[in-house]
């Protein structure tokens, strides 16, 4: 076989222009230049003429057929190497997405552990708020009635014992006691950043809960919801200040009996309270004081707030801080069963609902 | 380079204009463009290869790459260029593994081969036309036989660009695009293979020598 590259033949630039010329590949200028040298030239004619021949001599050469079955055999065989290259394309698709799967799976085990322990997760769906939220939802009329309060009206009315039975003879209260300290930790029951197992227990509740207050609870989360982000946050930082108070019990017990009793006043001893909004901190608990005093004399038995603390001590056999927080778990109405009920009774009360922990 | 006004060029061609709708999977326009080029496909192929069966097997694997490349497919050439550059590269490839294979020498087969072997008619009509047989009148499957046998002694590059250029009427341009060369590369070619085959023809014709460049191929 004659080689490509290999310059077999000398080329003549006549010849090279003579195949130009043939292949029509010649400028109008040097068409004319050689067909005016052809005309004069018998060697060239006939070197054009040899070239010519050989060239035609081209035209008997086999144009094959193709056969319908030719056809139909390559489209088939098209057909079928597509199918096999987009099963592989699938079967490709198909790892990849189970990869992809598992890294979801994996991301979201990751960013819920994240969410539950650094608490910075905008809540996926409501129900997941709301559980986050539980102790702000049980709480939420009474922290309303406070959070626009001077931070220190809660305390110095627990420091007083407006709300609380008087304290036993030679035991002194410690003002300290009612500031939160804002490194101490807050109990997982209290915590909106719950545990795993705390957010569970709450799962829990929420399903059990009585009709009657799963509405009241519902209501209250829509409420809170529906507040705006300063006030949302008004009210966690007030519960993350009772929370991480040393005397936060009392403080609690305060707020509730506090809640209690403003909401069982007649319409002029609220307007007598209202009016008393502009007053000073101070003045404005001797308000409170003086109203309470003017209710038991006349009244002697419309409002008692049940000795929980000292009925709490009295019991030996369970540990108060336990039975506190089952108070404290309590929904208001539960609460104000237990805080209306005769001691023992409301002892037996806290007691059971404490066990099943 | 594609433009855009190459592009625009490119979509007034009916073939871009189906190979366009083969990449929206329209497998009617795929049908219809096998119908158009498979013919012109195997014929280089089997011109190229010598072998018909493995021409066909060739002609359905420029076509299996057609399909597959549709995706990617960009009327940046007429389609004529851009299939016959991947029936270039098709045909190389199979060139390629043929002459890593040992090759039986063709003076052998002639040795072995039998009156029915139509490599040894042509032969014959070969020798008879240069006069080494009694004489007689060459004719035209004789002559066709002859004409085969001097396209195969070229060159595969050679026998390639004169394909081209006899059988698709292609310009030097479409060639040197087909097969990643200059324009001035390929006029060089196709003027070397003219003259090798008015030689080779002539030869036959006139002198009645034969055919001895059998070796593999030694291109590039």
């Amino acid at each position: 076989m004659l080689n490509d590259s290999d310059n077999i033949l000398d080329v003549s630039s006549d010849e090279a222009i003579l195949v130009e010329y043939l292949d029509g590949e010649l400028s109008v200028r040097d068409r004319r230049q050689i067909e005016e040298r052809l005309a004069k030239e018998p060697v060239l004619r006939e070197t054009l003429a040899r070239l010519e021949e050989s060239w035609q001599y081209l035209d008997l050469l086999e144009r094959e057929d193709t056969d319908k079955e030719l056809l139909e055999t390559t489209l088939e065989t098209v057909v079928v190497s597509a199918e096999q290259s987009l099963d592989k394309l699938e079967k490709k698709v198909r790892r990849r997405f189970s990869w992809k799967k598992i890294l979801v799976g994996l991301a979201a085990v990751l960013f819920f552990f994240f969410a539950f322990h650094v608490g910075v997760v905008s809540a996926p769906d409501k129900t997941f708020w709301l559980r986050i939220a539980t102790p702000i939802i049980d709480r939420l009329d009474a922290y309303l009635l406070i959070v626009d309060e001077d931070p220190e009206f809660l305390r110095l009315m627990t420091e007083r014992r407006v709300f609380l039975p008087p304290l036993p003879p030679g035991e002194t209260v410690d003002p300290k006691n009612y500031l939160p300290i804002p490194t101490a930790p807050i109990s997982d029951v209290f915590s909106i950043r719950p545990s795993f197992w705390e957010l569970r227990r709450r799962v829990q509740r929420i399903e059990h809960l009585d009709a009657v207050y799963y509405n009241q609870f519902y209501k209250n989360h829509e409420r809170l919801k529906g507040m705006t982000w300063e006030r949302q946050n008004q009210l966690r930082e007030l519960h993350e200040d009772i929370e991480r108070a040393p005397g936060r019990y009392e403080l609690m017990q305060t707020l509730q009996n506090y809640y209690a009793w403003q909401t069982g006043l007649q319409q002029y001893e609220k307007n007598e309270l209202s009016q008393g909004r502009s007053l000073p901190t101070e003045q404005r608990i001797d308000l409170i004081v003086g109203m309470k005093k003017k209710q038991d004399i006349a009244h002697p038995d419309a409002f008692k707030p049940a000795p929980v603390i000292s009925l709490l001590k009295e019991n030996e056999e369970k540990s108060a801080r336990k039975l506190a927080e089952t108070l404290e778990r309590l929904n208001f109405i539960e609460r104000d069963h237990v805080l209306n009920s005769p001691p023992r009774q409301a002892l037996s009360r806290l007691i059971r609902e404490t066990e099943p922990e | 380079m594609i433009t855009d006004s190459s592009v625009n060029l490119n979509l007034q061609d009916p073939d871009v204009r189906l190979m366009l709708d083969v990449q929206q999977d329209d497998a009617s326009a795929f049908e219809e463009l096998m119908l158009r080029y498979q013919a012109r496909v195997l014929s280089l192929l089997r011109h190229l290869i010598g072998d018909r069966d493995q021409a066909e097997d060739l002609t359905q694997e420029v076509f299996m790459r057609v399909y597959r490349a549709r995706k990617t497919y960009q009327p940046g050439a007429k389609f004529a260029t851009w299939l016959f550059t991947i029936a270039n590269n098709v045909a190389l490839n199979a060139l390629r593994s043929r002459s890593r294979r040992p090759e039986v020498q063709l003076g052998v087969q002639r040795n072995n081969a039998t009156k029915s072997d139509p490599l040894m008619l042509a032969e014959d009509s070969i020798l008879a036309s240069s006069g080494a047989i009694p004489t007689r009148r060459l004719d035209k499957l004789e002559t066709r036989q002859m004409v085969r046998l001097a396209v195969d002694a070229l060159g595969d590059r050679q026998r390639m660009a004169i394909l081209l250029h006899k059988f698709e009427g292609m310009s030097y341009i479409d060639i040197a695009q087909i097969m990643d060369m200059t324009p001035q590369g390929v006029k060089s070619l196709l003027c070397r293979a003219r003259l090798n085959l008015r030689d080779i023809l002539q030869a036959y014709i006139q002198r009645g020598q034969r055919i001895t460049g059998t070796a593999p191929d030694e291109d590039e």
